[in-house]
């Protein structure tokens, strides 16, 4: 508490002055020589706080095994991955976990909504997962899903929304707790271009909140949302295009 | 309406992309008029600038289905992307793979800055319509430079280009000269 509120406290090197995600050289071979297949070729990205990635590239360039690597559903054959400074290569299995829970929101193209559990429940579960009350839980999703609009369908249940609804349900969802960083697979891939705009709007907007995002598409008006496009191709991250605005729309609270 | 506040109602519903000259506004409502599709104000003789038009019933007739017709038929209109990228894959197909991202990746940039324009807060409807315009048709290049590079490492599909070269005198008429 008193280091909160001490105005000469020293800045001491946090989590939110560390890149929200970063890749050093990570390569990803599936199979043995001679039939081994390079997915990700010494792949190097960095991600900083607030800011809004596409990855974009042919099916098969590697773009789907970058994220779960990312997210640390899957170890890479070798390199590094950090995730708010945190070494993924130094955590045990527990520890992972722990990080896949607490730090990372998953955004996929059919939702992954529960279909028994209302809108707030769904969202509430990844609290209450990490050992959150149910209560203190609710509070958390419910403000949360008033921020991406949908605060009066709170208790409406997944089949009572519409797509785009589900899918800024699981907007929510991802952003819900301390997870800053969010992962997404062509997260509007299954909706129209209106509802489409729609979500990558409530996106665009988290990242102005200091949300970091990584998206992965060939839908390139969908890429366009994002600060930076990254393109893959064979497993290698061939180019990527120069960034508008660096200060990315980050606002700091003091 | 007068012809100086058709001039900027066009404009201004059109998202400003496609400017008028205001000579060529007051020839098109002399033709117009001619027609039997707009009627200036009876009574007000001289200076064009001064009369004050309406639509005719014929006249809402003729922009009802003018709304409603398709364009013309007509070759593309010329596209630098398109054309680059073609001359580039007849020199070198494996080598217009790097021209081809560099297209990409400056179609994107573009596409990105549209973007922001369309979410800021200064966007009004029209603004909006034209970045949706202007976004799926920089967005439908992408899908072509996506399929030419499908096309180009596929190779299969890819022949060499036939010229057709009307100048270049006749083989046999050759032999004959010398």
């Amino acid at each position: 508490m008193s280091e909160l509120t001490a105005p000469a406290a020293p800045a001491a090197p946090t989590r939110n002055h560390m890149p929200a995600l970063e890749l050093v050289s990570v390569s990803r071979t599936y199979g043995k020589a001679p039939h081994e297949v390079r997915a990700l070729i010494d792949a190097s990205l960095v991600v900083e706080r607030g800011e809004f990635v596409a990855v974009m590239g042919p099916s098969g360039s590697g773009k789907s095994t970058l994220l779960t690597i990312a997210g640390g559903l899957e170890v890479p054959s070798s390199g590094t991955v950090r995730i708010d400074g945190e070494d993924l290569g130094g955590l045990n299995v527990a520890q992972l976990a722990e990080v896949r829970l607490r730090r990372v929101g998953y955004i996929f193209q059919d939702f992954n909504l529960l279909p028994a559990l209302t809108a707030v429940e769904n969202v509430a579960m990844v609290l209450e997962l990490g050992g959150t009350s149910r209560k203190v839980a609710e509070g958390a999703a419910a403000e949360q899903l008033t921020a991406v609009g949908l605060g009066d369908r709170l208790n409406h249940f997944p089949d009572d929304l519409s797509g785009g609804e589900q899918q800024r349900v699981s907007i929510a969802r991802a952003l819900v707790g301390e997870g800053q960083l969010v992962l997404a697979d062509e997260p509007t891939g299954a909706l129209d271009s209106v509802t489409g705009e729609t979500v990558m709007r409530t996106l665009r907007a988290a990242c102005n909140r200091g949300t970091s995002a990584v998206v992965v598409t060939h839908d390139a008006q969908l890429a366009a949302w994002a600060d930076r496009v990254v393109f893959l191709r064979d497993g290698r991250m061939v180019d990527h295009t120069e960034p508008a605005s660096p200060v990315a729309f980050v606002q700091e609270h003091s | 309406m007068y012809g100086q506040q058709l001039k900027s109602e066009f404009e201004a519903r059109t998202g400003s992309l496609w400017p008028l000259n205001v000579g060529q506004v007051y020839t098109s409502l002399d033709r117009l008029e001619r027609d039997g599709l707009v009627q200036s104000s009876a009574g007000t003789e001289g200076d064009a600038k001064k009369r004050p038009y309406v639509i005719t019933p014929p006249g809402q007739v003729e922009l009802d289905l003018w709304l409603k017709a398709a364009p013309p038929a007509k070759a593309p209109p010329r596209d630098d992307v398109i054309m680059k990228v073609m001359i580039a894959v007849s020199i070198d197909p494996a080598g217009s793979v790097e021209i081809v991202q560099s297209q990409r990746r400056q179609l994107l940039e573009r596409m990105r800055d549209l973007t922001h324009l369309k979410a800021s807060p200064a966007a009004d409807t029209p603004l909006l319509l034209m970045c949706d315009a202007e976004l799926f048709r920089l967005e439908a290049s992408v899908r072509w430079l996506d399929t030419v590079d499908a096309r180009v490492r596929g190779g299969a599909t890819m022949t060499a280009p036939q010229a057709t070269d009307q100048t270049a005198p006749e083989p046999a008429s050759m032999e004959e000269t010398s």
